[in-house]
């Protein structure tokens, strides 16, 4: 093959990747809105763009999405609503397609029902309570309370009964913990729920909150790697006064965005070009190798594309509350959201690249064989017609074969990346309460709340969020 | 042959393929509002309806009524107080109440006052009337009927699952209570229990 050739089909290579975007791009738009806190924009965006956003597939992020966006533009009935969707997708994507799963291995995992992970199924939950306890439904954020301890009890035995069956087995040759394996307890869903046994008076009820949020810190330690916020007087009625508590949110979750890797192999020679997904959802290209390689066979073409998740993390480094004007004391981190989501995705990792790595050599040789047998056809046809048909259909198989491999990209966008946690106690009294929050440079926002009547024996709870 | 065959199998499959295209993506099917319907597993008509039959039978049939009645010389009148779901689901608790209101009502053994959302809506009207109404057709004032008896009650749910399958028992927990004395005249309960199996793969 001559140089010129090569460079041509190297070139064509880095052009067809500079060229193509990820469904990040899609979101751009959305993503500047929500950053600049224009959630009901970001929120009607989202709605009235669905089809071209989220594909049939994708419907529980497309109910994630929406329904986060509402919550922080307070639309907290359409929120429910659209986590209510969500987690009824989520329940029905339990049972798995075994058409979509075999289209995992042949096209690549976006064939396949988004079920939403386990983070997500929990945390809708948490945001629902809170949408609800904002409409002072207290019976139904309660409901919501119920439903994640079912959902991480069931977390538990699952994840539990692994880690403790393979530790037993012979072949584990270290000690595996669960806090090394999967997220199934989460500081933040059982404080929530705390604090409602603990406004409905029962003290046996938050006394197990705590205890199992002593236990997420404990045996998780990988995902909590930070003091524990509170102390056991959370879930005791206060000696004297009434207890407030205050719940804020910061900083985005993390995204994940797509790493390729081509090889195109001549005879005796390799050549590698890399691309990494920027910004705005496009891939550049990044680096170019090629090197003399003995005994490779020429023709062939790979394009491996693998998902990495960026965190996108906060601006604020400090959250402040006032009481009427005085300081009352500062915000402790109670859970590291998007540390949850890489961790999730990093359990994952392994056996998407030894999925991806097997699908596209089988579809690599697969093409190679492919355009060699319509290379022939067109040579044998004896017309110039033939032999350019049979090129076409050559490059024609390499672009399909690019197209149908992409990274699962898929995640929801808009969970914060950070939960902070203060409880005071006060006197009881209608008290005007703002949220600072402060980043490297100073202040950065504050949220005046306003008025809130806090009284011994009630919920007293105020949330609060920053995006950036 | 070879080619016939090919074109047999073309023809059937685009034919199974057309006609998935033809059948609707959704039908509908009327029937009677009694027919026992479990989709999701989650509580619903059914469970609503067996409650208050169950609720219904009993309270009618315990030795309170019986005893107010000849105590009394009339029928006991009663108002429905909060009905507390603490359950895990979201369950709308008026559909079973109204149900056993509309029985008890119907049964003519028991009377039933307005509930306080309620009462609020009608003390709004009558106080509109004193203003605005004729003097024949006034509703008066300070003449509402007291309530002997207080209906209350809660739900809840205790889940156990494993991946693919879960057990939900419900428990409806209904006590009636003298406005009066504070004691408790009659208690119901009813208890319902659901195993639900979900397949892990389908075609």
């Amino acid at each position: 093959m001559s140089i010129v050739r090569a460079t041509a089909i190297v070139g064509a290579v880095v052009m067809l990747a500079s060229c193509m975007t990820t469904r990040n791009s899609r979101f751009v738009e959305i993503d500047d809105a929500a950053r600049q806190g224009n959630f009901g924009v970001a929120a009607e965006q989202v709605v009235e763009n669905r089809d071209e956003l989220y594909s049939p597939r994708d419907q529980v992020l497309y109910y994630l999405d929406s329904g986060m966006l509402y919550f922080y533009d307070r639309q907290y009935q359409s929120s429910v609503q659209q986590f209510h969707e969500a987690e009824r997708l989520i329940e029905d994507y339990f049972t798995q397609s075994i058409s979509q799963t075999a289209a995992t291995f042949l096209l690549n995992d976006n064939a396949q029902n988004y079920s939403g992970e386990d983070f997500e199924d929990i945390y809708l939950n948490v945001f629902k309570a809170v949408a609800f306890l904002q409409q002072d439904d207290f019976e139904g954020a309660f409901v919501e309370v119920r439903r994640v301890n079912n959902k991480l009890n069931l977390l538990e035995d699952k994840y539990q009964g692994l880690a403790a069956e393979y530790s037993r087995s012979e072949d584990a040759s270290v000690q595996f913990t669960t806090g090394e394996s999967r997220f199934y307890n989460s500081a933040l869903a059982r404080y929530l729920s705390l604090i409602m046994y603990r406004a409905d008076g029962d003290y046996d009820g938050a006394r197990i909150d705590w205890e199992e949020l002593q236990e997420a810190f404990a045996r998780q330690a990988n995902l909590y790697d930070f003091p524990l916020p509170l102390d056991g007087s959370v879930a005791q009625p206060a000696d004297k006064g009434a207890r407030l508590s205050v719940l804020a949110f910061t900083g985005e979750a993390p995204v994940k965005r797509a790493e390729t890797l081509y090889v195109v192999t001549f005879d005796d020679r390799v050549e590698i070009v890399t691309a990494s997904e920027g910004s705005a959802g496009t891939l550049v290209p990044e680096g170019y190798a090629s090197f003399y390689y003995p005994g490779v066979e020429g023709g062939y073409r790979f394009k491996f594309q693998l998902p990495r998740m960026e965190l996108r993390g906060s601006d604020v480094q400090r959250i402040r509350v006032v009481a009427d004007g005085q300081p009352l004391g500062e915000l402790n981190l109670l859970e590291n959201m998007e540390q949850v989501a890489l961790d999730t995705f990093q359990v994952r990792e392994p056996l998407i690249f030894l999925k991806t790595v097997t699908r596209t050599i089988v579809k690599g040789i697969a093409a190679q064989r492919g355009k060699e047998q319509m290379q022939e056809a067109g040579a044998n046809s004896g017309s110039m017609l033939g032999l350019a048909a049979g090129l076409i259909g050559s490059v024609a198989t390499d672009v399909a074969v690019d197209a149908s491999e992409q990274a699962d990209l898929r995640v929801s966008r808009y969970f914060p990346a950070y939960a902070y946690v203060g409880e005071w106690v006060v006197e009881p009294g209608t008290r005007t309460i703002e949220v600072e929050y402060y980043g490297s440079n100073g202040l950065l926002r504050v949220e005046n709340i306003g008025p809130v009547d806090i009284q011994p024996g009630q919920l007293n709870f105020v949330t609060s969020f920053h995006n950036n | 042959m070879t080619t016939k065959r090919f074109a047999l199998i073309a023809g059937l499959a685009v034919t199974l393929v057309l006609s998935g295209c033809m059948t609707p993506s959704r039908t509908v099917q009327r029937t009677s509002a009694d027919t026992q319907t479990d989709l999701s597993g989650r509580w619903n008509d059914t469970d609503a309806r067996l409650v208050a039959e169950e609720m219904i039978d009993d309270m009618l049939n315990r030795p309170w009524l019986q005893r107010f009645s000849s105590d009394q010389q009339r029928e006991p009148v009663v108002i429905v107080g909060a009905i507390r779901n603490r359950s895990s689901e979201h369950i709308d608790t008026s559909m079973f109440v109204k149900d056993i209101e509309r029985e008890l009502i119907n049964s003519g053994m028991v009377r039933f006052v307005a509930t306080s959302e309620e009462r609020a809506q009608i003390r709004d009207e009558r106080m509109d009337q004193q203003t605005q109404a004729s003097e024949e057709t006034i509703s008066r004032l300070g003449e509402e009927t007291g309530a002997d008896f207080m209906l209350q009650g809660s739900i809840s749910s205790n889940v156990d699952a494993v991946e693919g399958e879960r057990a939900v028992f419900y428990q409806v927990d209904m006590e009636l209570i003298s406005i009066e004395t504070n004691e408790k005249v009659w208690i119901g309960s009813k208890e319902i229990k659901k195993i639900i199996e979900q397949r892990r793969a389908r075609f």
